[in-house]
């Protein structure tokens, strides 16, 4: 299992630890209060991956705990504190979910245990080939789409819940706005539903303005090109300045100068404290952006890296000169399934 | 509340729009027209000719709004995703079904009024060409029953293509479904009658009577609000009968909401 740095792992817990560990106990006495935890009141608590905040009983302080249990062990998990310095904005613990096909019943399996988390101000990223389940965990932490199992929450909250919402600009993949409106009538609405209280028309004017949409404001989707869409979806995700931004491929079908601009973007944001959380399939775009960046494979988190361990990353001979150490990382994962050249891959610690 | 009625106002933009509506107000316009000049060949039937056409066409246009827009911005909206655009807002599932079928509603009411005011237009011509003496029975009141009775069979089946909407995936058995919908809505009140009451020597076995007294409960009773033949003749219902109308097209477009609630909020949007 990988566990990511910005989190510190306490312990591994079974059945007799519990007793010893007065802070596990207070753990375990919150989670029976909780009425949402599926399985609180049959005493089974850790059962289930769960992502709590819990008061301290002897100062004023909360915890962060997140429990995640080991696969095929009954009452057996990895019990971790989230560092309090930088909590958790977006955590999903042992998520997983498969998709039905209607008429043969056959499983297919988007998402399998999928456990991270993304603190407040960072720049993350997840990449992996198409397939391997980002744009469906992107839907879950969204609300538009169930996990089977684990839990996942934004902003404390579990997933398309309003509140959590309210501080999330969403970009989805291939972004459909509605096609006989026009980028205003989407913005106005935008301010209609997310409690803007400024005044709307100078913000329309500068979002139009920021994505190079100034002269379209009157133009129906319909006559937009791609790329346009795409910015006016981003205009439209930005409108209310949230505090996370769940971008879904922020940079398919744009123009060099597009991309430019929709990176720069990202970057002011993330300068300005705003959490992103992005994938994409441009190698290069995420890792000028992000802080982290997590690696998935068919359904599955192969591995999450930084920038920085990158650079040490030693290249494999085989591969092409020029392929640089993520792209040489991603290719060995997806390839082989572990990259073999890793110098401290995330989550060895755990 | 607020965001329920943002959802309605894009909705009803969306959809006044689309060119469909302009299609459906050509077609509406252009039948009553006909309304006007057809009329005069019904020497005796002038009058009832003309409110037979006007009615029928407020009766279409109103339809092409569920046959149509609705399935367009509901089933669609999904097959899309244009739904994502909506939902990413804080707009649970419940404000998003509830203001599109404020939006379309408010559509719906724009579309038949907007077809009632052509339709008056239409009598008043009529009355004008062909003098008062055809007019006589004229029955404003009993008109405007019929409009409003129409109307909401229109809110009614609205509602019904709303729930197949969260039901199913493809906005092609939404309109299957629709349409089957709309068949049976006006056909089984006319089998329960003849049931009741067969010719002789017809036997009816009681599985085929049964399924069509289901039938009758199960899908709206669009028959009911089909009040054209009594406006027609000048014929003004009772006012028992106006209040059972409305208390079960309100009674069954706010279960269909509630159900369609109940699907969607459970259904996974990929």
């Amino acid at each position: 299992m990988n566990m990511e740095s910005g989190v510190d792992m306490v312990a591994i817990i079974s059945r007799r630890h519990l007793l010893t560990k007065p802070r596990l106990l207070t753990f375990l006495v919150m989670i029976q209060m909780l009425p949402q935890h599926p399985l609180a009141i049959l005493g089974l608590p850790w059962a289930v991956p769960a992502v709590m905040l819990v008061p301290d009983p002897f100062n004023d302080q909360q915890h962060i705990y997140v429990f995640h249990p080991l696969p095929d062990s009954l009452g057996e998990g990895v019990f971790f504190e989230a560092d309090m310095n930088s909590q958790p904005v977006i955590s999903f613990a042992g998520v997983g979910k498969a998709f039905q096909h209607d008429l043969t019943r056959k499983k297919a399996v988007a998402l399998h245990n999928l456990t991270f988390a993304v603190s407040a101000g960072e720049a993350f990223g997840i990449i992996g080939p198409n397939g391997a389940g980002k744009s469906t965990a992107l839907k879950i932490l969204m609300g538009f789409s169930r996990a089977d199992r684990g839990v996942v929450t934004v902003g404390g909250q579990g997933p398309g819940h309003a509140l959590g919402h309210q501080m999330i600009g969403y970009l989805p993949e291939n972004p459909c706005l509605y096609e006989n409106l026009t980028i205003t009538d989407h913005l106005r609405f935008a301010a209609r539903t997310t409690g803007f209280s400024g005044p709307v028309a100078p913000r329309i004017k500068e979002l139009l303005a920021l994505v190079g949409l100034s002269g379209e404001a009157r133009l129906p989707i319909r006559r937009f090109s791609k790329g346009m869409t795409q910015r006016a979806a981003l205009a439209y995700a930005l409108f209310h300045d949230p505090d996370l931004l769940v971008l879904d491929e922020p940079m398919s079908g744009l123009d060099p100068l597009g991309r430019q601009m929709v990176v720069d973007i990202i970057r002011q944001c993330h300068a300005r404290g705003k959490t992103i959380l992005f994938c994409s399939h441009i190698l290069t775009d995420v890792e000028r952006i992000c802080d982290r960046i997590a690696i998935m494979n068919r359904g599955e988190l192969q591995s999450i890296t930084t920038p920085k361990e990158l650079n040490n990353y030693v290249i494999a001979p085989e591969l092409p000169p020029g392929t640089t150490p993520l792209e040489a990382c991603f290719l060995e994962i997806v390839r082989d399934g572990k990259p073999a050249h890793r110098p401290y891959p995330a989550g060895e610690a755990a | 509340m607020k965001k329920t009625l943002a959802v309605a106002i894009i909705s009803f933009q969306e959809g006044l729009r689309q060119r469909v509506l302009y299609g459906i107000l050509i077609f509406a316009l252009f039948m009553m027209s006909a309304a006007v000049l057809l009329s005069g060949l019904f020497m005796r039937d002038i009058a009832k000719i003309t409110i037979d056409f006007c009615l029928a066409a407020i009766s279409i246009g109103g339809l092409l709004v569920p046959f149509f827009l609705a399935v367009n911005q509901l089933a669609r909206d999904i097959e899309r995703r244009t739904i994502f655009t909506l939902l990413c807002r804080a707009i649970s599932r419940r404000q998003y079904i509830l203001g599109k079928f404020s939006g379309l509603a408010l559509l719906t009411v724009t579309i038949v009024a907007i077809l009632s005011l052509s339709a008056a237009l239409a009598i008043w011509t009529s009355n004008v060409i062909y003098g008062d003496y055809f007019f006589q029975n004229l029955n404003i009141q009993a008109l405007a029953v019929a409009v409003g009775m129409s109307l909401l069979g229109v809110l009614m089946f609205t509602a019904v293509v709303v729930l197949w909407s969260c039901i199913t995936t493809s906005s092609f058995l939404v309109t299957l479904l629709a349409i089957a919908t709309y068949l049976i809505g006006h056909t089984t009140e006319d089998l329960v009658r003849f049931m009741a009451s067969p010719p002789p020597g017809v036997e009816i076995s009681p599985m085929v009577q049964h399924s069509v007294t289901a039938a009758l409960y199960i899908f709206p009773n669009l028959a009911a609000f089909d009040l054209k033949l009594a406006a027609a003749h000048g014929l003004m219902i009772s006012g028992g009968e106006i209040l059972f109308l409305l208390t079960y097209g309100i009674g069954y477009t706010v279960a269909a909401l509630c159900l369609a609630i109940f699907f969607f909020q459970r259904r996974d949007l990929t």
